[in-house]
């Protein structure tokens, strides 16, 4: 099983990502909403990169995902585009198809986790 | 009255830049923000900030670039520029802080460690908020009686 199919592990460290916003939830539901609007058409572009077979481009739009999924604390969404952006940097992209299934498992996962926070 | 620093945000994870403009904006900064590396520069010609926070990957050119040309302008070369990255490659920290940056800083980066180091970039005290008198402090009066 893969660790973003594990349902006993939680998409994302509220406590940790409200902590760094020093509980400030209206700005927790901001971020949240501007994430969900902006991380479709990201993940857009890191499958375009691997269709592409660019490593460039790979590296560089898998490190946006990374820092913008990243500010959330959920580990599983930010381990799987550091590893595409690992890909990309080595320009080794075998393993790229899969490691964006394992993105977007671990964003569908993280979705209804962030639409809670926007209410 | 109290002067208020202004400070340029250039990065192109908005998410990451909306966290931080609140947060800088909460401790009393003034913030602009720039999501491409053409447009950072771009504003900080147009309106020098006091300081400039600055991702390394943006679309549009590097941050590397921006710095070199904040750098290499008369206009721009005394603005302290902070650069925030999730690069930890002590090569690529080395060649940022040769081009003159103030500071390297790794994201995901905690408001209190990054108004710190606009701090000391800005050459302010480290607390508690971030504007200075511009005028000297009134001198306590005289002793009240009772």
């Amino acid at each position: 099983m893969r660790p973003t199919e594990n349902p006993a592990s939680p998409p994302l460290d509220l406590h940790a990502f409200l902590r760094t916003l020093r509980g400030d939830a209206a700005l927790a539901a901001a971020m949240a909403a501007l994430f969900l609007s902006e991380y479709p058409r990201q993940l857009d572009a890191v499958r375009q990169a691997v269709a592409a077979g660019d490593a460039q481009a790979l590296e560089q739009t898998a490190h946006l995902l990374r820092g913008s999924v990243g500010n959330f604390v959920a580990t599983e969404a930010t381990a799987a585009a550091a590893r595409l952006e690992a890909f990309g940097r080595s320009g080794d992209l075998s393993q790229a198809a899969a490691g964006v299934r394992t993105l977007e498992t671990a964003l569908e996962r993280l979705t209804p986790a962030l639409r809670e926070i926007t209410v | 009255m109290k002067r208020k620093y202004t400070v340029l945000l250039a990065d192109d994870d908005k998410v990451q830049t909306m966290m931080l403009s609140s947060q800088l904006r909460a401790r009393g900064y003034s913030v602009a923000a720039a999501f491409d590396a053409t447009y950072a520069f771009m504003v900080a010609m147009k309106s020098p900030p006091d300081a400039v926070v600055l991702d390394i990957m943006m679309p549009g050119g590097t941050g590397r670039a921006v710095l070199e040309r904040l750098k290499g302008s008369s206009k721009t070369i005394q603005i302290p520029v902070v650069v925030l990255s999730s690069i930890a490659d002590p090569k690529v920290v080395g060649e940022v802080m040769a081009l003159g940056a103030a500071e390297y800083l790794h994201k995901p980066v905690d408001v209190e460690a990054l108004d710190a180091a606009l701090r000391r970039a800005l050459g302010l005290p480290a607390e508690p908020a971030a504007t200075e008198p511009s005028t000297p402090p009134t001198p306590p009066g005289p002793p009240r009686a009772g």
